[in-house]
């Protein structure tokens, strides 16, 4: 038992010590919170390549944190914060790359490979049919 | 057509293998800019030495490189020299954002080795810094001519970083 409240209470500081972060900044609605902390997951961090800004505690996810904070305050939509941070940093900001010309043997390169061995493996099928008709 | 379709995996696979390996070479810590052969910000920002308010107009002397530097920045001493250098260079201007830091400090710190820059401008809280989209320092821009961001180098600017990169925007 004993063991079992000291888990608890262990588990509760974690968490505690986890939110504790995001409470700094303060928004005029709980849906503002929501969004400051979906985006601060969708973004990177630049410095560090495989965080994200929620994830990391490098000065310039801090600054990054604070911008987007401040631009939620402004009302500025999620998309809008986006690309004001896509013109600054590139496509490299955001985790999910947008659609456009550098991108698009991204997006479309998985379906053309699918498309292909489709085709080819239709072929060969079509093929041993017909040999095997043959004889 | 037989013959291409049996072997279409397997030249599919080594076009596969021979991008990655080329992708693989390519170096993705430097970030390209996606200022390049836009205009440089605006801003109002005081000067370091705290003698005026300054503006984008106030970048005036083309073709000019700005280096994002602080006190706190090692690599900034590295490079630090080659600004002096190109301090006596009258093809280009040198100006300088200071970056995050403690003003006094870095001006100690200028008064202590020398300053290679026209001015620095003050930015604390890295707010040119973000629109400038620099992620640490030093980075140095180079703006053309023409008055539009033209070189975009993160890390210490060294002479052979200058031939490769900047050189062929200066006269």
């Amino acid at each position: 038992m004993k063991k079992l409240i000291f888990f608890l209470l262990v588990f509760i500081f974690n968490s505690l010590s986890c939110e504790e972060g995001n409470d700094l900044y303060s928004f005029n609605n709980d849906i503002d919170y929501e969004r400051f902390n979906s985006l601060n997951k969708e973004l990177r961090c630049p410095k560090c390549q495989s965080s994200s800004l929620d994830g990391s505690n490098s000065p310039i996810s801090k600054d990054l944190k604070n911008q987007v904070h401040k631009l939620i305050l402004e009302g500025k939509t999620d998309d809008e914060i986006k690309s004001y941070l896509i013109a600054r940093y590139g496509d490299y900001i955001v985790y999910e790359p947008r659609f456009n010309s550098t991108t698009l043997v991204l997006w479309v390169g998985p379906f053309i490979f699918l498309f292909i061995v489709l085709f080819a493996a239709f072929y060969l099928n079509m093929r041993k049919r017909k040999d095997a008709e043959v004889k | 057509m037989n013959n291409f379709i049996t072997k279409l995996p397997l030249v599919v696979f080594v076009i596969l293998v021979a991008s990655l390996f080329i992708f693989l070479k390519n170096d993705n810590q430097e970030l390209n800019s996606v200022l390049i052969d836009k205009e440089f910000p605006e801003f109002n920002l005081s000067s370091l030495d705290k003698s005026k308010v300054l503006t984008k107009n106030d970048l005036e002397e083309l073709p000019f490189i700005i280096n994002i530097w602080a006190t706190w920045c090692i690599t900034c001493r590295v490079e630090h020299p080659f600004l002096m250098e190109l301090k006596n260079n009258p093809d280009i201007t040198v100006y300088g954002i200071n970056y995050k830091d403690d003003r006094r400090e870095a001006l100690n710190l200028l008064d202590r080795t020398g300053n290679p820059f026209k001015f620095s401008i003050f930015d604390p809280e890295g707010r040119l810094a973000i629109d400038l989209g620099v992620y640490g320092a030093p980075e140095t821009f180079l703006i053309g001519k023409d008055g539009l961001i033209k070189v975009r180098h993160t890390g210490a600017l060294t002479p052979e970083v200058w031939e490769e990169k900047f050189t062929e925007y200066i006269d």
